[in-house]
C-alpha cells in the first residue's frame, strides 16, 4: 500500500488520472467564476465533457457525445446544490457521465458508493471501528466514515451507483443528507454538516430485474437527467469506436482498433435489434430481452480486439466479434436464441458483404 | 424644414421590439407612422381600437376568386399592432406602405400563366420529339402528356428558387448560428425578444442589417424582383408622407429592409419601376386568429415557435419575477392535470432555470432553459408530462375578437351573430359539441350547423362515431375553427346577404346541373338545415329531371334518401305529402328502365348498380306500405330469368328475392344450378355466385334457408359437376375476408358431423376397389358425404383456407 505504483500500471484509471493534463489545461485557462470548492467553473466543466477547443489551442476531447443540453442541465443542477439522477436504460453513459463530472468537479471521483441489494445505511452514512470503540468507547476516531460522509466533510461530489438496487429503506437515509445537508451523529451527540460543494450524483436504472423503486420524497430531491440511447447510427458508431479504441489502449492490447466498417456493423446489429426494425425500415423484427446498449457494443469490440491480438493475426475480423456478438445478444437460451436466428436468416444472411459473419456466427453455434 | 425620419426595424411578433418601439413612440411623438403592410389593409386599422382583440389577421383576397388570398396576422405583442394602437389613439396619420396586393396577385397570376405556358411548350417539344421517334406510331397523347409532366418538375421557378441566397430568404439563421445558437431564432429571441432594456435596439439592428445586406450579393430570381419592388414602393410612400409636410415619420418595418430606406435612390427610379404593374381588384377585411395558427407549426413562415410564451413576454418580460409567474403557469397546468407540482418543486426549477441561463451566459432564462428545468425537477427528465401540457402552456389557446362594426361581408356578421347567439363558439381549439335534438337550442344549434356545412364552410363535422351510439335524436359535432373557415365565409358571402339567401342561390346553381341522385342527395341535407322554404324548389327540380333522365342508376341513386325522408321525415316536421309524390313518380320510371340497364354492361358498372339496387330494397320494403315493394319485387322476379340481364345482378336479384320470401328453396336451388351448370359459361357462373353471395358471404352464415340451398346443392352435385364449380366457388370464397372463412369452415364442419351421427353406425363406406370406374365417383360423394373427417378439409380447399393457414 505504501509503495506507489505508477499510476500507468492500473488496470483502470480514475477519470482524473486519465484525463489529468486536460482538467489541468481547464484550470489554467478558466478564468470564470467558480462555486466554492469547485476546481473548475460551470462553464469549464461542460467544456471538459463535451470536448471543445481553448483560447490556447489546447484541445479537449470530448467525454460524452450526445446532447449538449442535458450535460448543462447536469452541471447547472450541480451549481444550484441540487443532487442530480442520472437516469436511463442500462449502458447509456450514466456512470461514465458522473465519473467525469466528479472528476471535473471536486477533481476526486473516487468518493463512490456502489448501491446493491446488500448496501446497508451504515454505507451511506458511518459505521464503526469496533476495537477502536470497545477499548476506548464512542468518539469521532472510532467512527468510520461513509464515501458520503468524506465528501460532506470535504465539500465534494460523492457518487452512488445503481441506487435503485439499494433497498428502498436504505436509499431514504439520504433524504436527510440532501435535504438539511447534514449527517447528524447520534452516539456522539453531533453532527457532521457538509460543506459548500458537496453534492450527489446517483445513477439510475429503469431497466433491470429487482429495482426498488425510488420514493417520491426521494424522488423530489433529485434533479433528474435522463441519458437517451443515441439517436442515430453516426452517433453511436462515433461512441462505441472511441470507447474502444480507449479499452484497447487502457487493456494495453496489442490488436489494433477494429476497422470503422466492423464497428458500424455491429452497432448496425444492435440497433436494428433494439428498435425491432430493420434500418431502412422494411422489416419488423423480433426484440431479444437484453438492453442491448452501446456500452454492450464496445464490450462485444473489445472481446474481438483480444481474441484477435491473442488468438489471430491481430486484426479484429468477423470471427473474432461473432462468438461476443452472440453472447451480447442471446442472454435467454430459449426465447432469445429464436430472435437471433430469426435475424441472422432474414437479415444478416441477405447482406452480401455480411457473408462472412454468417458464416462465423453459424459456426458458433 | 426637413422632416424627421426615423426607421424601427423590428421583426414580425416580438414583444421585446414590441415594448421598446411602443415606448420610443410615446416618448418622440410622431406625427404619421409608416407600416409595413398592404396599403388595401389602411383604412381597416380605423377599427383596431375598442372591441377588436387580437389576435386578429387583416385578410385581402382577390374580388372575383377569394381563395387567392393573404392574411396579415396581428397579436397583442406585434410590434406593428401595438404602433397601429398608438397611431389610433393619438389620432396621427397611418399609412400602410407595402406593395399592394393588388399587384402581388396580378404578378402571381401572370407567372401561373407564364409557367402553364413553359410547361406546354415543353410538352409540344416532348411530344415532337416523341412524334419522330416513333414515327410509325399513331401519336399517343397520353404519353406525350407524362413526358411534359415530368419536365414540370425542373421548371423555371424551382430554378429560381435553388439559386436563391440562403443569406436573403433566412438572414437570421447565418447570425446565429455563427453566435452559437441552434438556429437564428433562438439567437434573436435570446437577444432582442428575451432582454429587459432596448433603447439602443433599433440603432443595433439598422447596424446589423447594413452589414448583412452590404456584405450578401443580391439574388436573382421572381421573389428577389418582387421585394425589390416592395422596397421600392414603400420608399414611395415615404416620399409621399416627406411631401406632405409631417414632420416626425415613423417607419416600422422588417427589419431587413431598414437600409433600403436608409439610402432612398433618385425617385424617378421607383416610379419607372412601379410603373404599369399589372393590377387585380382585391378586398380588405378583418378576420379573428389564434395563437394556433400563428405558431410556427402551423406552417406560418414568419410565425414565432411560442406565442403563448411571446404574449407572456409582453406582460411580463421586464417583471422581476417573470421566471417564477411563468412557472406557476405550468404549474397550475401540471396540477389539472392531476400531476404533482409543489411550490417546492417550483424553486427549484426556478434555480435550475436561472444556473442554466448563467452557464449560458445569458442573464434570464429564456424558454429553452425554463423547459429543460421544469422537465429535470418536475417530471423525472420524462418529456411525456410536458406534452400533455404543451399545447396550453407554450402555444396558448387565445382566440381573437371583433367590434360589431368592423367591416366584413354580411354573410360573415350573420354567422357570427348566429354564433353568438346559439353560443357556438369560433375557437381554433378542436371541440365536441353534442347536442340533444328534443331541445329547442340543440335543434337550431344543428340547423347552423348543418347550413355551414351545406355552404361548404368546413367549420364543423359530423362525428359519426360518437353520434351513433347516441339515438337518433342526438348529434355529436367536430367544430374547429381555421383560416380556411373565414376563407370559405368570403367565398359564400357573394351568394348572399344571410345564410338563407346564400343558401338558396348555392341550391338554385347546384340544382341547374345535378342529376336525380345528387339532387335527392341535397334534398335530404337542406332538410336537416331546417328551412322548409327551400325545399319545394328542390323537390320541383327533382320532378323534372327525373323525368327527363332516362338515366336508371340516377334513379335508383335517387330513391333512398327520399325514402329515407319520407320514412323519417315525421322528426323534422316537414310535410311528407310532396316528397310521396314525387317517389311514386320516380319509383315506376326506375323499374321500366332496369331490364335495360342490366342488359350489355361491364362487370363495374354492374357492381356499382348492384349496389344502388341493394339500397333501393331495403329503402322500399321500409315503405311497404306505400306499395312500391311488390311491384318491386315483381320486377326482379323477372329479370332473374332473363337471360340478357348480367349474371351479378341476377344472382343478386335471387339473393334479395329470397330475403323477401318470394321465392321459395326449390326455386333457388334451381336457378343456383342453372347459373352453375356446365352449358354456362365460367366467368359468368362466377359473377353470378358473386352477385348471389353480394360481397358478403357471412350471409350464408345467419341465413339457415341459404345454407340449406346451397349445401343441398353442393351435395348433389355429380364428381363431374362438382370438379367444374370447384374453381368457380373457390374464386368467390377466396375475396372474403379470413376471419368469414374460417367461420363457414366451422359451420360446414358441424353440418357434416350432425349429418353423420343421424346416419346409422353400421353403415361403412364400400369398398372402391371393386367398383366400376364410373361408380368411383359416385361412391366418393358417399363418402364425403358420411365421413366427416374427409369433408371438412375439402371444404376448407374450396374455402382456400388450407393455403391462409400455411
Amino acid at each position: 500500500m505504501e509503495k506507489q505504483t505508477p499510476e500507468k500500471d492500473f488496470l483502470r484509471q480514475h477519470a482524473e488520472q486519465l484525463y489529468a493534463g486536460e482538467l489541468e489545461a481547464l484550470k489554467r485557462q478558466d478564468t470564470r467564476p467558480r462555486p466554492e470548492h469547485w476546481e473548475l467553473s460551470p462553464w469549464a466543466v461542460c467544456t471538459y465533457l463535451l470536448g471543445g477547443t481553448l483560447e490556447d489551442g489546447f484541445v479537449v476531447s470530448p467525454k460524452y457525445i450526445g446532447s449538449r443540453r442535458l450535460i448543462e442541465v447536469a452541471v447547472a443542477t450541480l451549481a444550484t446544490d441540487r443532487a442530480l439522477l442520472l437516469y436511463g436504460v442500462p449502458g447509456t453513459a450514466k456512470s461514465w457521465v458522473s465519473e467525469h463530472l466528479a472528476a471535473a468537479i471536486s477533481g476526486d471521483s473516487t468518493r463512490l458508493v456502489q448501491g446493491t441489494a446488500g448496501t446497508g445505511e451504515e454505507q451511506l452514512r458511518y459505521g464503526w471501528n469496533y476495537a477502536e470503540l470497545l477499548s476506548r468507547g464512542p468518539s469521532f476516531d472510532a467512527l468510520v466514515p461513509s464515501p458520503i460522509m468524506r465528501a460532506m466533510q470535504e465539500g465534494r461530489i460523492a457518487r452512488v451507483e445503481e441506487l435503485t438496487r439499494i433497498p428502498a429503506d436504505v436509499q431514504d437515509t439520504l433524504i436527510s443528507i440532501l435535504s438539511e445537508k447534514t449527517l447528524p451523529v447520534p452516539e456522539l451527540s453531533a453532527e457532521v454538516q457538509a460543506l459548500r460543494g458537496f453534492n450527489i450524483i446517483a445513477t439510475a436504472n429503469n431497466r433491470d430485474k429487482g429495482v426498488n423503486e425510488l420514493s417520491s420524497a426521494l424522488k423530489r430531491r433529485f434533479n433528474t437527467v435522463v441519458l437517451p440511447v443515441p439517436s442515430t447510427e453516426e452517433e453511436e458508431t462515433a461512441i462505441v469506436s472511441k470507447r474502444v479504441a480507449e479499452m484497447g489502449r487502457n487493456l494495453a492490447l496489442p490488436a489494433e482498433p477494429p476497422a470503422l466498417e466492423e464497428v458500424r456493423r455491429v452497432v448496425r446489429i444492435f440497433r436494428e435489434l433494439r428498435e425491432g426494425c430493420t434500418e431502412d425500415k422494411k422489416h419488423r423484427l423480433k426484440t431479444p430481452s437484453g438492453s442491448l446498449s452501446p456500452a454492450e457494443a464496445v464490450s462485444v469490440l473489445t472481446n474481438g480486439m483480444a481474441l484477435a491480438a491473442h488468438f489471430g493475426n491481430g486484426r479484429v475480423q468477423a470471427a473474432d466479434v461473432a462468438s461476443s456478438l452472440v453472447g451480447a445478444i442471446v442472454k435467454d437460451p430459449v426465447q432469445d436464441a429464436i430472435v437471433w436466428q430469426e435475424y441472422l436468416d432474414r437479415v444478416v444472411k441477405q447482406h452480401y458483404e455480411w457473408d462472412d459473419l454468417y458464416r462465423a456466427c453459424r459456426d458458433v453455434e | 424644414m426637413a422632416a424627421e425620419v426615423r426607421i424601427f426595424g423590428i421583426r414580425h411578433h416580438g414583444p421585446g421590439c414590441a415594448r421598446t418601439l411602443s415606448q420610443t413612440l410615446e416618448a418622440w411623438e410622431p406625427d404619421c407612422l409608416l407600416l409595413e403592410g398592404p396599403p388595401e389593409g389602411e383604412a381597416l386599422f380605423a377599427f383596431a381600437g375598442e372591441g377588436m382583440e387580437p389576435p386578429v389577421a387583416m385578410m385581402i383576397y382577390a374580388q372575383d376568386n377569394p381563395r387567392q388570398a393573404v392574411f396579415y396576422p396581428y397579436a397583442s405583442f406585434s410590434p406593428e399592432w401595438q404602433a397601429a394602437q398608438y397611431a389610433v389613439r393619438k389620432g396621427i396619420a397611418l399609412r400602410c406602405m407595402d406593395l399592394p396586393l393588388a399587384h402581388h396577385f396580378a404578378l402571381e397570376k401572370a407567372w401561373a400563366e407564364e409557367d402553364r405556358a413553359a410547361a406546354e411548350r415543353l410538352a409540344e417539344e416532348a411530344a415532337e420529339e416523341h412524334e419522330v421517334l416513333c414515327a410509325g406510331e399513331a401519336g399517343k397523347a397520353g404519353e406525350a402528356d407524362s413526358c411534359a409532366e415530368g419536365e414540370e418538375e425542373t421548371g423555371p421557378q424551382q430554378a429560381d428558387d435553388a439559386s436563391e441566397a440562403a443569406l436573403w430568404t433566412d438572414p437570421f439563421q447565418k447570425l446565429g448560428q455563427l453566435a452559437g445558437y441552434e438556429d437564428g431564432e433562438a439567437w434573436w429571441s435570446a437577444l432582442v425578444e428575451e432582454r429587459l432594456d432596448g433603447t439602443e435596439l433599433f440603432e443595433a439592428v439598422a447596424f446589423m442589417m447594413r452589414e448583412l445586406r452590404g456584405r450578401s450579393p443580391r439574388p436573382e430570381g421572381r421573389r428577389a424582383s418582387v421585394e425589390a419592388l416592395r422596397e421600392a414602393a414603400m420608399r414611395t410612400c415615404l416620399r409621399r408622407a416627406q411631401k406632405e409636410g409631417y414632420q416626425k415619420i415613423a417607419v416600422v418595418c422588417g427589419a431587413w429592409h431598414v437600409p433600403a430606406l436608409e439610402s432612398m435612390p433618385p425617385a424617378k427610379d421607383d416610379a419607372a419601376l412601379l410603373k404599369g404593374l399589372p393590377k387585380e381588384k382585391v378586398e380588405a377585411t378583418w378576420s379573428i386568429w389564434s395563437y394556433a395558427n400563428l405558431a410556427v407549426e402551423d406552417g406560418y413562415a414568419a410565425g414565432v415557435p411560442s406565442p403563448a410564451w411571446y404574449e407572456f413576454l409582453w406582460h411580463y418580460g421586464t417583471t422581476p419575477d417573470r421566471t417564477a409567474r411563468w412557472l406557476h403557469r405550468a404549474a397550475n397546468l401540471l396540477r389539472q392535470e392531476g400531476l404533482d407540482c409543489s411550490p417546492a418543486h417550483l424553486i427549484e426549477s426556478v434555480r435550475l432555470a436561472e444556473g442554466l441561463a448563467g452557464l449560458r451566459g445569458r442573464s434570464l432564462p429564456g424558454l429553452d432553459e425554463l423547459y429543460e428545468g421544469l422537465r429535470a425537477t418536475v417530471c423525472m427528465g420524462n418529456d411525456m408530462r410536458l406534452k400533455l401540457i404543451r399545447r396550453k402552456l407554450f402555444v396558448g389557446e387565445a382566440t381573437g375578437a371583433l367590434p360589431p362594426e368592423a367591416p366584413a361581408a354580411p354573410l360573415q356578421r350573420d354567422i357570427a351573430r348566429e354564433g353568438k347567439r346559439l353560443r357556438v363558439p369560433f375557437s381554433a381549439e378542436e371541440k365536441i359539441l353534442v347536442l340533444d335534438l328534443r331541445k329547442p337550442l340543440d335543434a337550431e344549434r344543428s340547423a347552423f350547423l348543418h347550413r355551414l356545412d351545406l355552404l361548404e364552410i368546413g367549420f364543423g363535422a359530423l362525428d359519426e362515431a360518437r353520434g351513433r351510439g347516441a339515438g337518433t335524436f342526438k348529434e355529436a359535432w367536430r367544430i374547429c375553427w381555421s383560416p380556411d373557415v373565414a376563407l370559405a365565409v368570403v367565398q359564400a358571402s357573394r351568394k348572399g346577404k344571410d345564410i338563407p339567401q346564400a343558401l338558396a342561390t348555392l341550391l338554385t346553381e347546384r340544382a341547374a346541373e345535378a342529376g336525380p341522385a345528387e339532387l335527392a342527395r341535397l334534398f335530404e341535407k337542406t332538410l336537416l338545415v331546417n328551412l322548409p322554404d327551400l325545399l319545394p324548389p328542390l323537390l320541383q327540380a327533382l320532378e323534372t329531371r327525373a323525368a327527363q333522365s332516362g338515366d336508371c342508376l340516377q334513379l335508383l341513386q335517387a330513391i333512398p334518401p327520399l325514402a329515407g325522408v319520407l320514412r323519417y321525415g315525421g322528426v323534422r316536421q316537414f310535410d311528407a305529402g310532396m316528397v310521396r309524390d314525387v317517389l311514386s313518380g320516380m319509383v315506376p320510371r326506375a323499374l321500366l328502365a332496369l331490364p335495360w340497364a342490366c342488359s350489355g354492361i361491364q362487370i363495374e358498372l354492374a357492381r356499382t348498380l348492384g349496389q344502388a339496387v341493394v339500397k333501393v330494397h331495403a329503402a322500399l320494403r321500409l315503405l311497404e306500405e306505400e306499395g312500391h315493394f311488390e311491384t318491386w319485387l315483381d320486377t326482379l322476379l323477372q329479370l332473374v330469368g332473363r337471360q340478357s340481364a348480367h349474371p351479378f345482378l341476377r344472382g343478386l336479384f335471387v339473393r334479395l328475392l329470397i330475403d323477401a320470401r318470394r321465392m321459395d328453396a326449390p326455386a333457388v336451388e334451381r336457378e343456383l344450378s342453372r347459373a352453375l351448370s356446365r352449358g354456362e359459361d365460367a366467368a359468368h357462373s362466377a359473377d353470378w355466385l358473386t352477385g348471389f353471395l353480394e360481397d358478403n358471404t357471412l350471409i350464408l352464415l345467419h341465413d339457415a334457408v341459404l345454407w340449406q340451398v346451397v349445401d343441398s346443392w353442393l351435395l348433389g352435385l355429380s364428381e363431374d359437376a362438382f370438379l367444374h364449380v370447384m374453381p368457380l366457388l373457390r374464386r368467390v370464397f377466396s375475396e372474403a375476408p379470413q376471419a368469414e372463412r374460417r367461420s363457414l369452415g366451422e359451420r360446414a364442419e358441424q353440418a357434416s358431423q350432425e349429418a353423420a351421427r343421424q346416419t346409422p353406425e353400421g353403415v361403412s363406406p364400400q369398398p372402391a376397389s371393386g367398383l366400376q370406374e364410373g361408380q368411383k365417383a359416385a361412391a366418393q360423394m358417399q363418402e364425403l358425404q358420411t365421413a366427416s373427417g374427409l369433408i371438412a378439409p375439402l371444404i376448407r380447399r374450396i374455402l382456400g383456407l388450407q393455403e391462409v393457414a400455411r
